[in-house]
């Protein structure tokens, strides 16, 4: 009963007193208790109207349910190695193949002829850098629209493998790659329509701050110095990032629906606005220890790299910078999977799951 | 706090003129920055390599048996064909060029000698030209400044002169039918186009030599062909003056200010009052005077003076100015400042409630600093660069002379007006962050502080060699920096330098086809062409001819220049002699090529042709373009053993013949990149197995990865 009732402490008393109606009746099960505990949060929030109207197959009529195989305490993305393995995999192939075109365009400018090969590109000063860039034209120009197009390619796979890691980590037991790859191709549509609404929300979010901000520069350039002007302005667009970050879990916890319930865009879209309006503290607390972390990674990785003197020779060197910067993407998958699990946990009305937990649900690959 | 209210001046409605997107002496830096971004993007490097394309299809179709007589021949009809009063045409379809006045003739003595290395060679300066006492009241409701003045002149020329040409710069934003603002290039300099007129309105000129004349009443404009335009005026003269006699003038006139443009203006209750009176051309040592008409790419050009003036401002208004003030006085809400500068070719001014003022004693200089309320760290830097740069800039070019430098940092409603020299008074830029994210404050700083010798005491014809002062302001700007700041003395980034010589040799490459860089502001088809060639180019072949001829020469060469010319007015011939003096023969005649006939050089390259017993080979390095530089040849074997071989440069190419221990690998011409004017110096490498990417691989492999972690859910 330990997750369950610190998962009460933090929903409130209105959810512990809703809880009793389904209190579990073993405190070991854990994966019961989580269930439970998610009919009394639907009730709570009214989710469970949602999944209703929504026709869901997780509906059965009096209270939501659980789909085969569905937790409602979704399983770390450690627990689930294979599936970090294929994300992981996109993302490698996918940086691969988006910068062939701009490796190609640049080992054509006979960088390659340079004594020191490209450790010259890296030399302090720039001057052989400049002298690619400049040199390399229009070659340059055509490998870079490439490599975009590849890159919104490579993004609208990655939707699709979101989907599947999204599955993978919302169930528990053996689950086989092709169910995983089939699951997520039912849901691609809806999983790319959430991506579309996040994309034009955003879109208008920053319309209108871009707006509002040009005539508040204005006004505080009449009251104000240039420098506190600034600093007001970067306040308020601080205070701006807020629906946008709002925008960006919405998005995220519809995705989690859509996998996790089979729901219907906008009936994820409902689901997860209740999650947000029900938990946005927590929501917003596990999003942004995931990007602060992933930050810090890439930052540490871009010193440390930074140290390793790529503008000298050695194939040591490139590896070990290959090494600092996967470990740098690794960490960064682990923090989103750890995000995608609180989403999972959300929309499944389960609190994340206690450590010890997956291998209680018995979980396997991928 | 500040207002921009503070005098309760009346805004009026204004006119907007398409920008052009140059802005005034910040373009170099804007342009390498730019150039960076665009490289970095990725964007827009088609435009340069179809510059580089064309550039080499210039170079194909050239022939490069140009001989040095040929060449100094060249850059001296260059000098002497514009003594005529040829009036150019400018490549701008619309925008005739004004007239071009004749080129100083001072003597270019083939030797200065080594004594003018130091300052105590330099004698104490001439006796001023001319001598102005100006009283003015700026009226910061109306944004005029209404002022009367005592100008007394000498004829120095050896003949007499029989009209006077005085200079109404701020005619220039008179009407649209300027030749200023009608150019299709908006302002050109300061980028953006004029927002509002501005005029100077001459209401009365005596002279105590003709009682109860006014000499204004024949004056008329004097721009052939254009007769709109109002800025170069002439006013006969009842009587020609003799040599050596003197004129005793009065004027009195008005000055309306416009909106920021061109460096001067107004904005808000703020102030930079530049080429705001009438002002007397040059008058050459023949007698005649060096007169045009205000063009959008062009500066100025004066004769040393001393100006005594007494400006009367509200009181509430911090003002800066050329000179020293050596008098201050308030009467109710007003306040009058007097300043005197002497052998100065300028006067400039500021006002603005809102300036912050720091002082100190630098070199014996009183540097007088003036910038907006949240700039701190911005004034950090800027006495950091004046520091440095004064020791620098003196110890190379002779001290500086005057008793007070002013520097103004404007606020960032009136940023156009940054980025500007005057005799002991220069405007930088940039906003309050700058200083924690770029070098741009000390970069501005230096370079304007570097005008002060090339331009306020070298004070050669801006309109007609402008790469006297820009580009030898350049060069200054680029040394003074790589001592400073290093490799990184244009951007530093976690695991990235870039250097400003870097950025220069590359906008010089890019842009070095688009002609001749000696030649009017008039003539250059746009200000990006102009900034490029004049600025950029021009540095990288000072810096080219000083790494290939050396350093110390090339120091000598400019510290002679600098302070033998000092109150002087020197013209192209007077540099490449003391070029030639300290560095030789064939690099003036490179810098003549460069100059005067678009003169470029690429080393190539093509491939290493094995001998059959594989401890032979063959290599052919080619030579393209007109300049003859020496160049070292870098032969490297198999076993990594070196040979150096040194090829004058002469001739079309130079064939190679290796005979070593182990097999030939490797051909690097120019192995330590000292000829920053090689066009393409990636075709100086040959290698017979090259090397592959793998960091530019891991590098972009990783950029792409957290990309698709930013656009992916």
């Amino acid at each position: 009963m330990t997750a369950l009732t610190e998962r009460d402490d933090a929903r409130g008393a209105e959810t512990a007193r809703a809880a009793p109606r389904h209190e579990p009746s073993a405190a070991s099960d854990v994966g019961a208790a989580a269930a439970r505990d998610d009919v009394s949060w639907m009730s709570d929030a009214g989710a469970a109207d949602t999944l209703r109207d929504a026709g869901s197959a997780h509906w059965d009529g009096e209270r939501p349910v659980l789909g085969r195989g569905v937790v409602s305490g979704a399983v770390s993305p450690l627990r689930r190695p294979g599936a970090l393995v294929l994300v992981y995999l996109g993302r490698l192939i996918g940086g691969w193949v988006i910068a062939a075109p701009l490796v190609a365009a640049i080992a054509s400018s006979s960088v390659g002829q340079l004594p020191q090969g490209d450790a010259a590109l890296f030399e302090p000063g720039g001057e052989r850098l400049l002298q690619v860039l400049h040199q390399g034209g229009l070659a340059l120009t055509a490998a870079a629209r490439e490599s975009a197009a590849l890159t919104l390619l490579f993004s609208a796979l990655g939707v699709y493998l979101h989907g599947v890691w999204l599955f993978c980590l919302g169930h528990a037991g053996r689950l086989g790659l092709p169910r995983a790859l089939a699951a997520a191709a039912t849901a691609l549509p809806r999983l790319l329509g959430s991506s579309a609404v996040g994309l034009v929300g955003a879109a208008l979010v920053i319309a209108l701050g871009a707006g509002c901000d040009r005539a508040l520069a204005g006004y505080l350039a009449l009251r104000f110095d240039e420098q506190r002007a600034d600093l007001i302005r970067l306040a308020v667009i601080v205070v701006w990032l807020a629906p946008l970050f709002l925008l960006g879990l919405l998005t995220a916890l519809t995705r989690a629906a859509i996998v996790q319930r089979g729901l219907g865009l906008f009936a994820a879209l409902k689901l997860a606005a209740r999650s947000l309006r029900a938990r946005p503290v927590a929501h917003g607390v596990a999003r942004a220890s995931a990007l602060v972390w992933s930050a810090a990674a890439m930052g540490l990785a871009a010193l440390l790299v930074g140290e390793l003197a790529l503008e000298r020779p050695g194939a040591l060197r490139v590896a070990a910078a290959w090494g600092l910067h996967q470990a740098a993407v690794l960490v960064t998958l682990l923090l989103h999977g750890g995000w995608l699990r609180h989403t999972l946990n959300a929309v499944s009305g389960g609190a994340p799951a206690p450590h010890g937990h997956a291998s209680q649900q018995g979980e396997g690959s991928p | 706090m500040s207002s921009p209210h503070r005098y309760g001046s009346e805004q009026r409605g204004v006119r907007q003129r398409e920008a052009p997107g140059w802005r005034g002496l910040r373009f170099a830096r804007e342009l390498l920055v730019g150039f960076i971004g665009l490289g970095l993007g990725l964007a827009a490097l088609s435009a340069a390599a179809d510059s580089v394309a064309d550039g080499a299809l210039d170079s194909a179709a050239r022939g490069t048996d140009n001989s040095a007589d040929g060449v100094l021949d060249g850059a001296a009809q260059g000098t002497d064909s514009s003594t005529d009063g040829t009036n150019l045409d400018s490549a701008a379809d619309g925008v005739p060029s004004p007239v071009i006045g004749h080129t100083p003739r001072e003597d270019a003595p083939r030797v200065l000698g080594a004594r003018w290395e130091h300052d105590e060679a330099m004698p104490p300066p001439p006796p001023p030209v001319s001598h102005y006492t100006i009283d003015a009241r700026l009226d910061e409701g109306t944004q005029k400044v209404t002022a009367t003045a005592r100008l007394r002149w000498k004829n120095t020329s050896q003949a007499q002169v029989t009209a006077l040409f005085f200079h109404l710069y701020l005619n220039a934003f008179k009407h649209d039918r300027t030749l200023f603002l009608r150019s299709p290039y908006g302002a050109g300099r300061s980028g953006g186009g004029a927002a509002d007129y501005g005029h100077i309105q001459v209401t009365r000129l005596t002279a105590r030599e003709h009682p109860g004349v006014d000499l204004w009443q024949g004056a008329a404009p004097h721009s052939p062909g254009d007769p709109d335009d109002e800025t170069d005026i002439e006013v006969p003269l009842p009587a020609p003056v003799p040599p050596g006699a003197e004129l005793h003038l009065e004027l009195a006139w008005e000055a309306k200010l416009p909106r920021l443009v061109e460096r001067t203006g107004t904005s808000g209750d703020y102030f930079l009052v530049a080429q705001w009176f009438p002002k007397l051309a040059r008058l050459e040592p023949d007698g005649r005077f060096r007169h045009f008409a205000f063009h959008p790419h062009a500066e100025f050009y004066a004769d040393f003076s001393h100006y005594d003036v007494t400006l009367d401002v509200p009181a509430a208004a911090q003002v800066g100015a050329s000179g020293q003030q050596i008098h201050e006085e308030i009467h109710g809400d007003r306040r009058r400042l007097r300043f005197q500068i002497e052998h100065a070719i300028d006067f400039a001014w500021t006002a603005w409630p809102g300036f912050l003022r720091r002082e100190e004693q630098i070199s014996g200089v009183r540097v007088h600093l003036l910038y907006p309320p949240g700039h701190t760290k911005n004034a950090d830097d800027t006495l950091e660069a004046v520091r440095f740069g004064l020791a620098h800039f003196g110890r190379r070019y002779g001290a500086y002379p005057y008793p007070t430098l002013t520097v103004v940092h404007p606020p960032r409603h009136a940023a156009r007006s940054g980025g500007m020299e005057y005799p002991s008074f220069i405007t930088t830029g940039g906003r309050w962050s700058a200083g924690y994210v770029s070098r741009q404050v000390p970069a501005v700083t230096l370079h304007e502080l570097a005008h002060q010798w090339f331009y306020g005491l070298v004070a050669t014809d801006e309109p007609q060699w402008p790469f006297l002062d820009e580009g030898l302001t350049s060069y200054a700007e680029l040394l003074a920096m790589s001592e400073r700041y290093g490799d990184a003395s244009l951007l530093r980034l976690p695991g990235l330098s870039v250097s400003q010589r870097a950025a220069l040799r590359r906008v010089a490459a890019e842009y070095g086809r688009d002609g001749a860089i000696a030649r009017p502001a008039a003539d250059f088809s746009s200000f990006r062409s102009l900034g490029a060639l004049v600025y950029a180019r021009t540095a990288t072949a000072l810096d080219t001819l000083a790494a290939v001829y050396g350093r110390e020469a090339m120091d000598a060469a400019l510290a002679r220049y600098a302070r033998y010319y000092r109150y002087r007015h020197p013209g192209p011939p007077q540099l490449i002699a003391a070029i030639r003096e300290t560095m030789g023969d064939d690099a003036a005649r490179n810098l003549s090529l460069v100059l005067f006939e678009r003169g470029s050089i690429d080393y190539r390259v093509r491939a290493i042709e094995p001998g059959s017993d594989g401890s032979t080979a063959r290599v052919v390095v080619y030579r393209d373009g007109q300049l003859e530089l020496p160049v070292e040849i870098s032969l490297i074997a198999a076993d990594g053993s070196e040979t150096l071989e040194r090829w004058s440069g002469r001739g079309a190419s130079r064939e190679l013949h290796f005979r070593g221990d182990s097999p030939l690998v490797q051909v690097v011409v120019d192995p330590r990149g000292l000829i920053g004017l090689d066009e393409q110096p990636l075709n100086n490498v040959v290698r017979l197995a090259p090397h592959g990417t793998p960091r530019v691989r891991e590098r972009l492999t990783y950029a792409a990865q957290l990309a698709l972690e930013l656009l992916s859910p």
